[in-house]
């Protein structure tokens, strides 16, 4: 179970572009929960994720994950529970490593790294049975630099990467916005795939309200900062889009050419 | 003709010495993109530390693993200063340089250099061994200490970042990101990978003092130079697909390149004090080089196509 409450965050504190990015959210999620997040730009969406998983420190408020407070667990011991993919395809990957060695770093997310080889035959043999079922054909460039690879390529492979050890949270920050619409398809697809029946809760971030609805089983909108509202279940289903956007005008919220081009 | 030969066999065995220290630069630079200045001052560490040992009767081989200990030190001080203390990397490594001048003045007990002519050195092992002659001999004795020592560091290194540990040295350096999101404690990858590469700074310095019989404060002056050049030169022929033992011979091979072209320039007459900049020269090219292929590859191209249309 993943517990946010009253977590807050204050930019530039004390100066002229101070600005509260979070203010006073509280959030709980079960196992097996799929949050989607919508909300115009700047309304504190990637805060929360950075929040959660650590880059950021939070100004107030706690994050506690099965009982255990994380509040103030670095980034690179959280990530032991917390795994992500990013908007950019070029960040969640490394790029002057080849698809192999970047699925053996993955595969080593929360465990000690030794003296032990950073890559062994039976991960190879692993990986390549992984891929194979993915359908995406990665299995025969295992040994290619990841650089080589098409952003949709690389954003499949990022997913993978986060997946490969159950984490006890998947976050998505936009992680299609930067692919082309048949590509963010494919890799929207893998999502559904991946987190399907799975344990752990995955938190995605959207600017298309459809996809906001459609996948997963709770959504949350945000607004500088709030969380405005807040639909679970069959209520969240049987959302339209247009009592989205309704929502976003009652909160006086400005809605960018992003959101209404992609619903 | 022979005064030629006998000058390249000196460069040889320069270019060796100092090709440990490159390969150290390499480390820092190109694998875990650091800029790390703290080289110009660890090397001299090495240095001193050496010749202070063996001036006080410590035998040559404990010298040069305290030499190469002493180097980590300097890393592990600058690696402190950005990682805990968030001071750029540039600045910190100046800072580490700077403040290390004065230890190595203290080291040698506030002298600008020592010397231990007579004690033994590394290169006397050899001497003895095959009967060769200490002084006439110089180059060719450390020739072979540094084909020995370049080996196993060479050695070491391609086991090392094949493990765990140096793979995530690596994803550090490629996409610090990604490697804090997969769990990697970036801090520890960077403090280990300037301990390593201030580590063989020192450890250069130490086969330099054991080569010149003596350590000087400013021995190191100019060394980050001297790395980086040698870095350019070896990637002018390192290509992607090699293996990571070939790119670090490599490496030591461009430092043996960059002392042979010097040699070259003094034979042709220019003076040691124009080495510098020949030095600069050498990195201009080298850099320019891969853009000039370029333009010509570009040129022929667009050639071809003007050709098709005609
Ligand atoms: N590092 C930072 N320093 C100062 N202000 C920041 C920083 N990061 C975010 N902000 C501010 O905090 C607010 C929330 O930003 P955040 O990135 O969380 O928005 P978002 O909901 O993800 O928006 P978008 O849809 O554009 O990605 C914005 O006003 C932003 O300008
Ligand atoms: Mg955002």
């Amino acid at each position: 179970m993943l517990k946010i409450e009253n977590l807050t965050k204050i930019f530039n504190v004390g100066e002229t572009t101070e600005k509260t990015a979070l203010n006073n959210v509280s959030l709980t999620l079960e196992e097996g929960d799929f949050l989607t997040i919508i909300g115009g730009n700047g309304a504190g969406k990637s805060t929360l994720l950075n929040c959660i998983s650590g880059v950021l420190s939070v100004d107030n408020g706690t994050i506690s994950l099965d009982g255990e407070d994380v509040t103030h667990l670095a980034e690179y011991k959280r990530a032991k529970y917390v795994s992500r993919v990013f908007q950019n395809p070029l960040d969640g990957t490394a790029g002057g490593m080849n698809i192999e060695e970047n699925l053996a770093l993955a595969f080593r997310r929360g465990k000690k790294r030794g003296l032990g080889w950073g890559i062994t035959k039976e991960e190879r043999v692993l990986f390549h049975k992984l891929l194979s079922e993915t359908g995406l054909g990665l299995e025969s460039l295992m040994a290619q630099k990841v650089s080589t690879l098409s952003g949709g390529q690389r954003q499949s492979l990022a997913l993978i990467m986060a997946v490969l050890v159950q984490p006890k949270i998947l976050l998505l920050d936009e992680h299609t916005a930067a692919l082309d619409p048949k590509t963010a398809k494919t890799v929207l697809e893998l999502t559904q795939k991946f987190t399907k029946d799975s344990k752990f809760i995955t938190i995605m971030v959207t600017h298309n309200m459809n996809d906001a609805i459609k996948i997963g089983n709770k959504l949350v909108m945000m607004n500088q900062g709030n969380v405005v509202f807040q639909a679970s279940g069959q209520e969240k289903q049987n959302l339209k889009v247009v009592d989205l956007i309704s929502k976003f005008s009652e909160v006086g919220a400005e809605l960018n050419d992003r959101i209404l081009l992609n619903s | 003709m022979a005064q030629f030969l006998n000058a390249s066999v000196g460069g040889i065995s320069l270019g060796l010495i100092w090709g440990v220290l490159a390969v150290g630069v390499y480390l820092t630079y190109r694998i875990l993109d650091f800029a790390d200045l703290t080289v110009d001052s660890s090397l001299a560490t090495g240095g001193v530390v050496t010749a202070v040992l063996i001036a006080n009767g410590c035998t040559p081989i404990l010298a040069l693993l305290a030499s190469c200990l002493a180097g980590s030190c300097a890393g592990l001080i600058t690696a402190l200063l950005n990682t805990k203390l968030k001071i750029p990397a540039i600045l910190a490594g100046i800072l580490t340089m700077s403040a290390l001048y004065s230890i190595n003045l203290k080291i040698l007990g506030n002298r600008a250099n020592v010397s231990f002519f007579g004690k033994p050195t590394i290169n006397g092992y050899w001497a003895d061994l095959f009967n060769l002659s200490l002084i006439d001999d110089k180059n060719v004795l450390s020739i072979i200490t540094c084909v020995i020592v370049c080996s196993a560091v060479v050695g070491f290194l391609y086991w090392f970042f094949g493990t765990e540990f140096g793979c995530s040295v690596r994803a550090t350096g490629f996409n610090s990101t990604m490697a804090k999101a997969q769990g990697i404690n970036t801090d520890l990858t960077k403090i280990v990978c300037l301990m390593i590469s201030n580590g063989l700074a020192g450890l250069a310095g130490g086969l330099l003092a054991q080569h010149n019989q003596s350590g000087d404060v400013n021995m190191g002056t100019g060394t980050i130079v001297i790395g980086l050049a040698s870095v350019i030169l070896a990637e002018t022929v390192i290509r992607d697909r090699f293996s990571f033992w070939l790119k670090l011979a490599l490496v030591v091979l461009g430092s043996v390149a960059y002392r042979l072209i010097f040699t070259f320039a003094v034979q042709m007459g220019m003076h040691t004090n124009d080495l510098k900049l020949v030095a600069t020269a050498i990195i201009v090219i080298a850099l320019t080089v891969p853009l000039i292929k370029k333009k010509i590859a570009h040129k022929k191209l667009k050639g071809g196509l003007n050709n098709v249309k005609n």
